[in-house]
């Protein structure tokens, strides 16, 4: 499937509907495939390379995210994100021309073709500023920064909850959902018409509303339960796949090597991600951050 | 044309309180008593009343009936409080998976969330809100019609359905699958959706219309008592039967593109991927032209041509009907930037458990990070920091590099007055007060002990000096 063109549409309409995002990708997709799945994939994709955000403030609504050129954790490696056309990566690829920088295509079908440029960092800016895009010295924690912490989370307002809305719970032991109100758990209420709201369960029946992702790692907080381990000697970063990384730290992670995250044995796995990173994105959800003093 | 604007405006109230459905064609007489009866309560303006009684009411006529043709089914009667708006259906038919959809139409100013307590409908774009499945259980409502109504600000918003016995689906440029039509297409593959109870007589139009044997099919995902006609190709034009109106096969040249990816409400496309153009009504030797050159066309689908994908416009003409698409190259439209995309510069950082003042190569440059957490402490400040420094009143302290191949300090020309002043003391008395507490020093990645306690030393005689300086100015 040719996610350039899909993410030249998006840049183009730079907003729009989950609709019509499915619809596009329905276009593009191979006949006879489970579009739902496929939509679903690509959205994981576009949004962890930081192409564009989904689900805007619970609305069913994208939107692309700004041009940006940005550090990955390798050093003299800068990623082209967000919104793009081929007048953007020429006008990139002209500007590193001319300060003497490497810029690298790599296409593929599973995602929307990688833009690297190799050159140090001050000629980066300057390759940001001549070709008119955002800049960032380091994506990844570009997107931390922008992501409320799970613990300050905790600290928010308790919510209402829906009535008479069926209601399952995230057993952090079996990491499925089950169909109970467990404490101290993140909860999601259904209506009968298909809304569902996430919560975290505190005690005495006191809610706070959560996205789902969030939700989960609010309950791992609260409960003390690790999900997320950084292998330190190889820069790896993993977690369940039953409990994805909240969308902003997904993205963090995978704008470390600028590479969707791989699977491995029922595990995202997220490779170049620097311990200063790491450590940042297990404070942010919650999880230890190891010490090493 | 006899009726002005105002008057014209008014006409879907009309068409909603006599029962027309949108595109529908009335006869001459019974709009004309229709009318005249709706207009008994003043509905029209003087001007526009007087045109129905005098010698101009034919012409009234004809034009109520033209208006009556193109209406979608939208009411808004702002005396009425009241605007509605037709619910179409739509059917994805994947081989031997067919789906049937509502799918309503949300004209201007309709709410973003249509939820009248049974059913909800959330906005989509380009006028529409997103498809719902047609559930198994609703054929009998299918099949009488329904009025979907909910309130908001005194305003009555409603979703509605005339009662058929048959749906005819046509290719549109809407929707990928099948919408509903007020009527078949000729010369395209459509689809019919027909209660039981009419599918024999159906079977028996739709096989002499198409010149071939067809058959309904039932499936579980079609609403109970009801079957679906797939791939009819209507060439022949002939009464339909009582009941079947819905079914007649409109004989207009209609082009009508499919898919692609569109970009906004225009006929544009993404180059890349352009429309596939579906054709209907042509007769006999008519053919399709694309920019004057004849196009292959096989039941109403026109082949593609490479140069139908090439940026620009492109005049599409079959028999009189013309059409203009345009292919454009993307670009990247107008993305503005809330500061939730992060353009804006803030460095994320995480921290061992402790209260920690993160320190930035500016001497000024100071953020608290926050309370003593269980896990860790997670801290955005606006700059990027080079050390974490964890200091109390008690003995021992603890300094964190977080970039260890980074530079010194930068002592700058600096403002020695106001809230500058009270971040520079604040900023040379951390990193003065944890030296004198012999700190532990380390780091977020592996680094060497003479090269942090060089960069730590760095600061330190830098705070040290600065800590002098502001003793000399405050003399």
């Amino acid at each position: 499937m040719n996610l350039d063109l899909l993410l030249g549409w998006m840049s183009h309409l730079v907003r729009g509907s989950w609709a019509s995002f499915k619809r596009a990708v329905q276009e593009l997709a191979p006949p006879e495939s489970d579009v739902a799945e496929i939509a679903r994939r690509t959205r994981v994709t576009m949004s962890d390379l930081g192409c564009a955000d989904f689900f805007i403030d619970g609305s069913g609504n994208w939107r692309v995210l700004p041009p940006k050129l940005g550090g990955l954790c390798r050093d003299g490696a800068f990623m082209l994100v967000g919104a793009r056309s081929a007048e953007v990566i020429s006008a990139v690829q002209s500007a590193t021309s001319g300060l003497n920088g490497d810029v690298d295509i790599l296409a593929s079908d599973e995602r929307p073709s990688i833009v690297v440029v190799r050159c140090g960092i001050e000629t980066a800016k300057q390759i940001a500023e001549i070709a008119n895009v955002g800049w960032s010295s380091s994506l990844a924690r570009d997107c931390l920064a922008k992501f409320i912490p799970i613990p300050a989370l905790l600290e928010s307002l308790p919510a209402e909850t829906p009535l008479n809305w069926s209601v399952r719970s995230f057993d952090l032991q079996s990491l499925q959902w089950v169909e109970t109100l467990l404490p101290k758990s993140a909860c999601e209420f259904s209506s009968r018409f298909g809304d569902r709201r996430f919560f975290v369960h505190l005690n005495k029946g006191k809610f706070i509303a959560a996205g789902k992702r969030e939700s989960v790692f609010a309950s791992a907080f609260l409960q003390n339960a690790r999900l997320v381990e950084f292998d330190s000697d190889a820069s790896r970063l993993s977690v369940s796949s039953a409990t994805p990384l909240p969308e902003r730290l997904a993205r963090a992670a995978c704008l470390c090597s600028g590479k969707p995250a791989d699977v491995i044995e029922k595990r995202f796995s997220y490779s170049e991600v620097s311990h200063g990173v790491a450590h940042a994105l297990l404070a942010a959800i919650g999880q230890r951050v190891p010490s090493t003093f | 044309m006899p009726l002005r604007t105002v008057d014209v405006e008014r006409l879907p109230s009309f068409f909603y309180s006599a029962g027309y459905e949108p595109g529908s064609r009335i006869s001459p007489e019974l709009l004309g008593r229709d009318l005249s009866h709706w207009n008994s309560a003043s509905a029209f303006t003087a001007a526009g009343a007087s045109a129905l009684a005098d010698e101009r009411r034919q012409a009234v006529l004809a034009q109520v009936a033209s208006e009556l043709e193109c209406w979608d089914g939208a009411v808004n009667d702002v005396v009425l409080h009241r605007r509605s708006a037709v619910v179409e259906i739509l059917l994805d038919p994947r081989p031997r998976r067919p789906m049937l959809y509502h799918l309503p139409h949300r004209p201007a100013g309709f709410p973003e969330r249509f939820d009248d307590g049974a059913h909800v409908f959330v906005s989509s774009d380009q006028g529409w809100y997103e498809p719902v499945p047609v559930k198994r259980e609703e054929g009998d409502l299918l099949a009488s019609g329904f009025e979907w109504e909910t309130s908001t600000n005194g305003t009555r918003t409603i979703l509605r359905r005339g009662p058929k016995t048959a749906v005819a689906l046509t290719p549109s440029d809407s929707y990928a699958g099948f919408l509903s039509n007020r009527s078949l297409m000729a010369g395209v593959a459509c689809a019919v959706l027909c209660r039981d109870e009419k599918v024999s007589a159906a079977a028996a139009y739709l096989s002499e219309i198409s010149e071939m044997e067809v058959r309904s099919m039932t499936h579980p995902n079609l609403p109970d008592g009801w079957q679906l006609f797939t791939n009819i190709l209507p060439r022949r034009f002939r009464d339909a039967p009582n009941g079947l109106d819905s079914l007649l096969v409109d004989s207009a040249v209609t082009i009508v593109p499919v898919g692609g990816l569109r970009v906004g409400r225009r006929w544009q496309w993404l180059r890349g991927a352009p429309p596939r153009l579906v054709v209907s009504g042509l007769l006999g030797d008519e053919r399709v032209e694309i920019d004057g050159v004849a196009a292959v066309t096989h039941d109403g689908q026109v082949e593609p041509s490479d140069s139908f994908n090439e940026p620009g416009l492109h005049l599409v003409r079959a028999g009189r009907t013309e059409r203009t698409i345009e292919i454009v190259d993307p670009t990247v439209g107008n993305v503005a930037d809330d500061g939730q995309s992060g353009t804006q510069c803030s460095y994320g950082v995480g921290l061992p458990p402790g209260s920690w003042l993160l320190l930035g190569t500016n001497p000024g440059e100071v953020f608290a990070a926050g309370a003593r957490r269980l896990n860790g402490v997670f801290a955005a400040p606006p700059f990027e920091p080079i050390w974490a420094v964890e200091a109390g009143h008690g003995p021992g302290a603890r300094a964190y590099c977080l970039s260890p191949g980074g530079s010194g300090p930068q002592r700058r020309r600096v403002s020695f007055s106001g809230l500058q002043r009270g971040a520079l003391e604040k900023w040379a008395t951390t990193i003065y007060s944890a030296h004198i507490r012999r700190p532990v020093i380390s780091s977020c990645l592996p680094a060497a002990a003479d090269e942090l306690d060089r960069l730590w030393t760095l600061y330190f005689n830098c705070a040290r000096e600065l800590k002098r300086d502001l003793r000399r100015r405050s003399k």
